[in-house]
């Protein structure tokens, strides 16, 4: 089991995501905004971050940047419907900015289980074959 | 110093009119295309749930029927999230067209 945290304005969709994980085992938590995911990310310190870029409040972008100043390895999952007010691909930025992994909404349960689990594994993978010390949440997660 | 011709006169006017013209043209292609992006942004927001719940309610139900009568709710989302795309990139061409003179008058036309 991973812990998993969720930044998505839209509560149709953290609910939608929180519960595919779920289904798969994980602990899910999840924010509304950027300024809260990231406060999140601070007290939980998950496994992995997933976020919206688009959002009314501190987007997911400021997040993306906030998070990886606290941390270079957590892994971050940036996901969009597509950008609305300038012909900008928001995943391409997300990816400059440090997302590892990017996916295009709307999605589904299968899409989104499989890049998750690909995520987790490889973190797994390159945590054991770098020697950095994993906590063992961390190691079962693979 | 002589006296500017009428010629010029038309042509000074002429072209104060299309300076105005086409930042117009571009604000109108502009907003058109915000409007689909921003619509098109809304609808995949809105697919996401249907597509999510549909998979786990498919992979949990037991009656054939319904397992397959929510099959094609799922295939509908997809084809929703198909058409999404489709306007998208519909979208991106428009943009790409209406940056530019519609004729080929200033030298600058679409590229054939």
């Amino acid at each position: 089991m991973s812990s998993i945290l969720i930044i998505d304005d839209d509560a149709a969709i953290r609910s939608a995501i929180q519960r595919v994980l779920e289904s798969d085992g994980h602990a899910v938590s999840s924010a509304c905004d950027g300024e809260r995911g990231v406060a999140a990310y601070r007290t939980i310190r998950p496994d992995l971050v997933i976020t919206d870029i688009i959002m009314p409040e501190n987007e997911g972008l400021w997040a993306i940047l906030q998070i990886r100043r606290d941390d270079t390895t957590v892994p971050i999952l940036a996901m969009s419907g597509g950008g609305n007010f300038i012909k900008t691909d928001v995943l391409r930025t997300a990816r400059q900015l440090g997302a590892d992994w990017t996916i295009a909404k709307p999605f589904g349960a299968r899409e989104l289980l499989d890049m998750v689990r690909a995520i987790l594994s490889r973190r797994v993978t390159a945590g054991e074959a770098s020697g950095r010390p994993m906590d063992e949440g961390r190691l079962a997660a693979g | 110093m002589f006296p500017p011709s009428p010629g010029a006169a038309m042509f000074q006017h002429e072209t104060k009119d299309q300076a105005v013209a086409a930042p117009e043209a571009v604000t109108i292609a502009g907003d058109r295309r915000v409007c689909v992006r921003s619509i098109a942004h809304e609808l995949n927001n809105l697919l996401l749930p249907i597509l999510t719940f549909g998979s786990l309610l498919a992979d949990s139900l037991q009656e054939e029927q319904a397992k397959h009568d929510l099959s094609i709710m799922v295939a509908s989302a997809r084809k929703a999230r198909e058409l999404v795309k489709a306007l998208l990139d519909e979208s991106d061409w428009f943009e790409g067209s209406a940056a530019l003179p519609a004729t080929g008058k200033h030298g600058v036309g679409h590229p054939r």
